[in-house]
């Protein structure tokens, strides 16, 4: 890898090849932003330009867009409580409350330096290890997959500390969304009470916009005049002073660590990662106790682990030929239509492109900072409009970006209905972060089930006997679910 | 125990909800081929753990005495009405008539008296987002029966 | 596609729109809309918009591509179907959109809701199995299968996809059906990374996947061996009897039923005019398409004949 990177070089340093990285990271970011615009719909509006484009500046066009608009979802999540993409919903518990103590700057500060270091340290894991890691992965079959996601729903209970039933009970109604419509087994109607429409089932992004973004534009709608708080008070991104890291590497590292290596999974993606590393951070951190109102650590857990996985989730792609997402799917038709065999040859027989490849994933991470910062910037006077005109502007932002996902008109009525049924929800003090980490989590976590269950003939015992990794992270899970009773018990003894 | 505040009304819906369509999984197409191929064999699990939660929720939620709080519910449900009719014409009207509609409503309902800023907003952004989408892009937004490009 | 060309026909579409009434226009006067039933970025994706500005260039108009995804692809049908049939949009289905799925699900459309316009690409499907089991046959695999009837487990992307029919055709065929048994994952990338696991030993989809490495293609759905793997069976040789013996991973346009006969005779003829460019003959060529034209009569006459035939397939696969 290393002997062919000046070669690759001079497929970067092109007056094409530098504009492909900086255009589309900045477009990348800005997507991103928009609620709705996700990773997927980004990368999907990109495709038809690089068709005219040479094989290096195509794939890293849509590289950027990826790693830029995973990025960007953290923009719109802290400043307006609207996860951009649903990796970022885990950045909305303590990145909006720092926003709405009027440290908005800081946050954004926190999570690009964050995002920065998790796609560094991915695009190197990438360029050292990624044949190795590919192989590793392999031995996650049904049952290990099953596990991780069960350990990845534990994060629901610490989400919800204060009220941990109505947390659980949000959580179960994310998990009950994503079951119905196809059975992804039989392909029987579930729960759709003669509806076509429901057979395609509830699309994630239309209820997670619904219950974040709509539902807030009308808690402030309620809320007017009587000395609603002001939208967010943002100036540009304040980055953080290097002794502020005090005392916050080791939960970093952790976070990087965890969205590595669940990039490398199939089928589970960023949003799990960002979910599981926020648990854990929230266990291990020792500033637990300000998660959810605002903690950097929070923030850094989240961001640093989603941003991991764009590095992780190009390690089977690469090495495997096989598109852990539908991103990654992507880039690879792309590299068959420039005359690329994607497969297990792929890096033998193209080490110099895919130095390049690896080499630019390197670059675009590192202009996240400064791109971040001009988009902010640029940015910042539009979040000073009156409130009135905000929520309007959001409002139709959240139709356009639900309309795009799918293209089906139903998802916006699920949207609307989400928005009210959220509203309602949320005065009553049920948090929706468990509902979006369960209709999140649910699909894998059935299907994982069903399969493994298959495969073992019907025991589940047989998920224990012969599945050490399964086995550690179902413990693992156990142990994160009970911990909250251990603390309160020895808080009492003591 | 009374159902005497909204919080209560609510916390009784879901374990309604919830025990309704647990029993509605027992219409599903059952499968001869083991529990793994049964379509209710998750919901069964995740509606139980709903109702084992949704009854001391509920208990919790009827003792206590929060009352009603009906203050500014009347502009919410105001743009949830407008929201619905939105999304449900404006697939058929095309976005960018039916948008500028709904901004001037959500505007009207917020209290914005100042016609230059309903008018500026109301159109500029619809507009600008069609141009975008339908014309540079290529990426088209629904667009009225009258003309197609708008 | 061009900025350019788009903002100058916006601009003449909005002289256009003043002017209609006053004279009729020909067809099209307005641009035609090609309905991808998928999320933007797959397969069929990709070949919709590569095709696109030929078909617009052999149309004489504009074209854009839409995507509307979910159920398989079952929404955007069902959406079309109840389209008016002015010949401004059409669907892309595949053979398990347009035969499969209207007869396994309660879906809004069925056999005679289309005007078929034309057949773009067919690709025969292969049945595999990893390069790192034992088997090097399909004789050996059946054999295998024999020996511990439950043990071996085939892959699918998903209940009534071409993936799952590829192997119930095979193993029915072949009566070895109720010994082996049926994973589904959501999607080929899962399922291939099970095959490269060694979760599920056998899996059927097309030849394109082959290129990826470490597959062993076993038997082939097609009329004769193909030519990049000319040891390799095909499904009547190895005694695989009709209508089991043949399948392709086949799509082509639809417009809704009712669509006036001249233009579909021109949206047909337009699509083969594209078909046979050569930018789109070298688009396919890299994305190893097989293509398939076939006029709307043609495609009538073959998109019946398939409905039938394919209900064998679906009643072996017990869906």
């Amino acid at each position: 890898m290393l002997s062919v990177l000046p070669q690759a070089f001079d497929l970067i340093f092109t007056v094409e090849g530098l504009m492909v990285l900086t255009l589309g990271t900045m477009l990348g970011i800005v997507l991103g932003a928009l609620p709705g615009i996700g990773s997927t719909v980004a990368v999907a509006m990109i495709l038809p330009f690089t068709l005219t484009m040479s094989q290096a500046p195509a794939i890293l066009l849509l590289l950027a867009i990826y790693a830029g608009s995973v990025y960007g979802g953290s923009i719109s999540a802290i400043l307006i409580n609207t996860p951009g993409t649903p990796q970022s919903a885990a950045t909305c518990f303590d990145g909006y409350p720092m926003a709405q103590r009027g440290e908005a700057g800081k946050a954004l500060g926190w999570a690009t330096i964050a995002s920065v270091i998790g796609g560094l340290a991915s695009s190197i894991v990438l360029i050292f290890a990624a044949p190795q890691l590919a192989a590793f992965a392999l031995n996650f079959g049904p049952i290990e997959t099953f596990a991780l996601i069960l350990l990845g729903l534990t994060c629901i209970v610490s989400v919800s500390e204060g009220s941990p039933i109505k947390g659980l009970m949000a959580g179960g109604l994310g998990l009950f969304l994503s079951v119905v419509g196809g059975d992804p087994l039989t392909g029987g109607p579930r729960f759709t009470f003669g509806s076509f429409q429901l057979i395609a089932g509830f699309d994630l992004l239309a209820v997670v916009i619904g219950v974040f973004a709509l539902s807030e534009v009308l808690i402030r709608a309620s809320q007017r005049g009587e000395g609603a708080p002001p939208l967010i008070d943002f100036r540009g991104i304040v980055l953080p002073r290097l002794a502020e890291w005090r005392g916050r590497g080791r939960g970093l590292l952790k976070s990087v660590v965890i969205g590595n290596v669940i990039g490398i999974m199939p089928g589970t993606g960023a949003a799990t990662a960002a979910f599981i590393s926020y648990a854990e951070a929230r266990r291990s951190a020792p500033t637990r106790a300000n998660f959810g109102k605002g903690e950097p650590d929070g923030l850094i857990a989240s961001e640093s682990a989603n941003n991991a996985v764009t590095g992780g989730a190009l390690v089977p792609t690469m090495a495997l030929g096989i598109p852990g997402d539908a991103i990654t799917a992507v880039m690879l038709a792309t590299l068959t239509l420039h005359g690329v065999t994607p497969g297990i040859r792929l890096m033998q027989d193209n080490p110099v492109l895919i130095a390049a490849i690896f080499a630019g994933f390197f670059l675009i991470n590192l202009m996240l900072l400064p791109l971040g910062m001009i988009v902010s910037r640029v940015a910042a006077p539009l979040l000073r409009l009156r409130e009135a005109y905000m929520l309007v502007v959001i409002t139709l932002l959240c139709t356009l970006g639900v309309f795009f996902v799918r293209g089906n008109p139903f998802d916006l009525l699920i949207m609307a209905a989400a928005g009210g049924i959220g509203f309602v929800l949320r005065r009553q003090g049920y948090p929706m972060a468990p509902l979006v980490i369960g209709m999140v989590l649910g699909p894998t976590l059935e299907i994982s089930l069903r399969q493994g269950l298959i495969i073992t003939n019907g025991s589940f015992g047989a998920f224990f006997t012969g599945h050490p990794i399964a086995f550690g992270l179902i413990l693992a899970a156990i142990f994160m679910l009970l911990l909250p009773l251990f603390r309160a018990l020895r808080a009492r003894q003591g | 125990m009374s159902l005497n505040s909204e919080r209560a009304v609510v916390a009784l819906a879901l374990f309604l909800l919830s025990v309704g369509l647990f029993f509605s999984t027992y219409s599903f197409p059952a499968s001869d081929m083991g529990a793994a191929f049964d379509p209710g064999f998750f919901p069964r699990i995740v509606l139980g753990c709903l109702i084992a939660l949704a009854v001391p929720n509920m208990v919790i939620d009827l003792r206590a005495r929060s009352g009603w709080d009906a203050s500014g519910l009347r502009d919410v449900l105001f743009l949830m009405v407008l929201m619905l009719v939105y999304v449900v014409v404006m697939p058929k009207l095309g976005f960018f008539a039916t948008s500028v509609v709904l901004s001037v409503a959500f505007f009207l309902i917020l209290g914005v008296r100042s016609p230059l800023g309903i008018a500026a907003v109301a159109i500029s952004v619809p507009g600008a987002l069609v141009a975008l989408f339908n014309h540079i892009l290529s990426m088209p937004l629904p667009t009225s029966p009258l003309f197609w490009w708008i | 596609m061009k900025v350019t060309n788009l903002t100058a026909s916006a601009l003449a579409g909005v002289v256009l729109a003043f002017a209609a009434g006053a004279e009729a226009q020909e067809f099209p006067e307005r641009p035609i809309n090609l309905i991808v039933p998928f999320n933007a970025g797959g397969g069929t994706d990709l070949l919709i918009r590569g095709f696109a500005p030929h078909f617009a260039d052999a149309i004489g108009g504009n074209v854009f591509v839409s995507n509307t995804a979910g159920g398989g692809g079952t929404v955007a049908a069902g959406a079309l179907a109840g389209q008016r049939p002015d010949g401004y949009q059409l669907g892309y289905f595949s053979i398990t959109v347009s035969t499969i799925q209207p007869q396994i699900n309660d879906v809004p459309y069925g056999l005679d809701s289309w005007s078929p316009i034309c057949s773009v690409a067919a690709s025969p499907t292969v049945l595999f199995t990893s390069e790192s089991n034992p088997m090097t046959t399909i004789e050996e695999a059946v054999e295998a299968i024999r020996a511990e009837p439950g043990r071996y487990l085939y892959g699918s992307s998903g209940p009534g996809a071409i993936t799952h029919l590829t192997a119930v055709a095979a193993f029915q065929g072949l009566g070895v059906i109720d010994d082996v048994r049926h994973l589904p994952f959501q999607g080929s990338g899962p399922a291939l990374q099970g095959i490269a696991a060694g979760t599920i030993q056998f899996f059927g989809d097309t030849e394109i996947l082959m290129q990826g490495g470490g597959l062993r293609p076993l038997v082939v759905f097609n009329s004769e061996r193909l030519a990049s793997m000319p040891d390799i069976p095909t499904a009547a040789e190895i005694g695989i009897e009709a209508p089991l013996n043949e399948l392709y991973l086949w799509g082509g346009f639809f417009a809704p039923a009712g669509t006036p006969p001249e233009v579909v005779q021109q949206l047909s003829d337009a699509c083969g005019e594209a078909i046979a460019s050569e930018g789109f003959q070298a688009f396919a060529e890299q994305t190893n398409t097989v293509l398939a034209y076939r006029n709307a009569e043609e495609f009538d006459a073959f998109y019946r004949a398939q409905y039938e035939s394919n209900a064998a397939i679906i009643e072996a696969a017990g869906l």
